[in-house]
């Protein structure tokens, strides 16, 4: 995996702590001790913090090569795509870091989940539209808090989401198909 | 959506709001479209989604009531297809390890 040094500053997520906010965020780091955000001095543009945190809190199975497989690392990237689209680089990245390689594409990402020919469609119908309900929680959980990165990312996908009455609808429908069930 | 007769709900049509049609319904489809083709999914369960999506598409009953396949419906088939985790998935048939002990979904 590619180390992407571009990163926006994470002011959104808790401008009322001053002396708690960083400038930018590096990179999102678990050894066998503790969870640890490092941040570099440089600000870019393009991906977001609750990306690699997003995606740490998602796959913390992912093992880090260059630590000798000691711990899961997620680096915010890689992607060209998300270099240029900064508005839904979250979760395009979100995606290219967790979905797993499409075996009958020869290893390579599922392109048509994370980019179109015109955009990340997908992207953008779907989980990254303003200021959403994940989105909310995490910010008002972060905000009012100010707690982990990890535990704030977490109540994103998963009490704000998961639920039938959104954006666990789309479960909902899988459970229909199963119940249906199909011939042998 | 209900039917007032039975207690068996359809899920993944129509919508609350978007009465008519969802913008983003039309997006999805394309991309959801795309994503089954790419993939060569061979996915029996998609095949009843596909199939229910063409009967909505051009039965009357559906399309009397606004029975559209929504965001919801395309939605779930991408995820499927690209591999997320359903959450009734056991952790033996997920494509992905299991958190170790020591990692904040582990048992420590």
């Amino acid at each position: 995996m590619e180390t992407h040094h571009g990163t926006r500053a994470t002011a959104h997520l808790h401008p009322r702590l001053p002396d708690r906010r960083p400038p930018d965020v590096h990179f999102v780091r678990h050894d066998r001790r503790d969870w640890r955000v490092f941040y570099p001095r440089q600000a870019s543009t393009s991906i977001t913090p609750s990306t690699a945190e997003g995606s740490a809190a998602f796959r913390p199975d992912r093992q880090d090569a260059d630590d000798g497989g000691h711990g899961p690392q997620i680096l915010a990237g890689p992607s060209r795509s998300c270099t240029r689209i900064t508005t839904s680089a979250t979760p395009v990245t979100f995606l290219r870091m967790n979905v797993p390689p499409s075996p009958t594409q020869g290893n390579t990402w599922s392109t048509p989940v994370v980019e179109t020919r015109d955009g990340p469609h997908f992207c953008i119908a779907w989980p990254d539209h303003e200021q959403n309900a994940s989105t909310s929680t995490v910010r008002l959980g972060r905000q009012v808090s100010g707690a982990n990165p990890f535990a704030c990312i977490a109540a994103g996908p998963w009490p704000a989401l998961w639920g039938p009455s959104h954006g666990g609808a789309n479960e909902a429908v899988l459970d229909m198909l199963a119940e249906i069930g199909h011939r042998r | 959506m209900k039917d007032k007769l039975s207690a068996t709900k359809l899920m993944g049509f129509g919508h609350r709001v978007y009465k008519n049609f969802d913008p983003r319904a039309k997006i999805m489809r394309d991309s959801c479209h795309e994503v089954l083709k790419d993939l060569g999914v061979k996915d029996p369960m998609l095949d009843v989604a596909m199939e229910l999506e063409r009967i909505a598409l051009s039965d009357p009953y559906f399309i009397d009531r606004k029975l559209y396949p929504n965001v919801d419906f395309y939605s779930g088939i991408i995820l499927r297809a690209i591999g997320i985790p359903h959450r009734d998935v056991s952790p033996a048939s997920s494509p992905w390890p299991a958190p170790s002990a020591g990692s904040p979904n582990g048992t420590k």
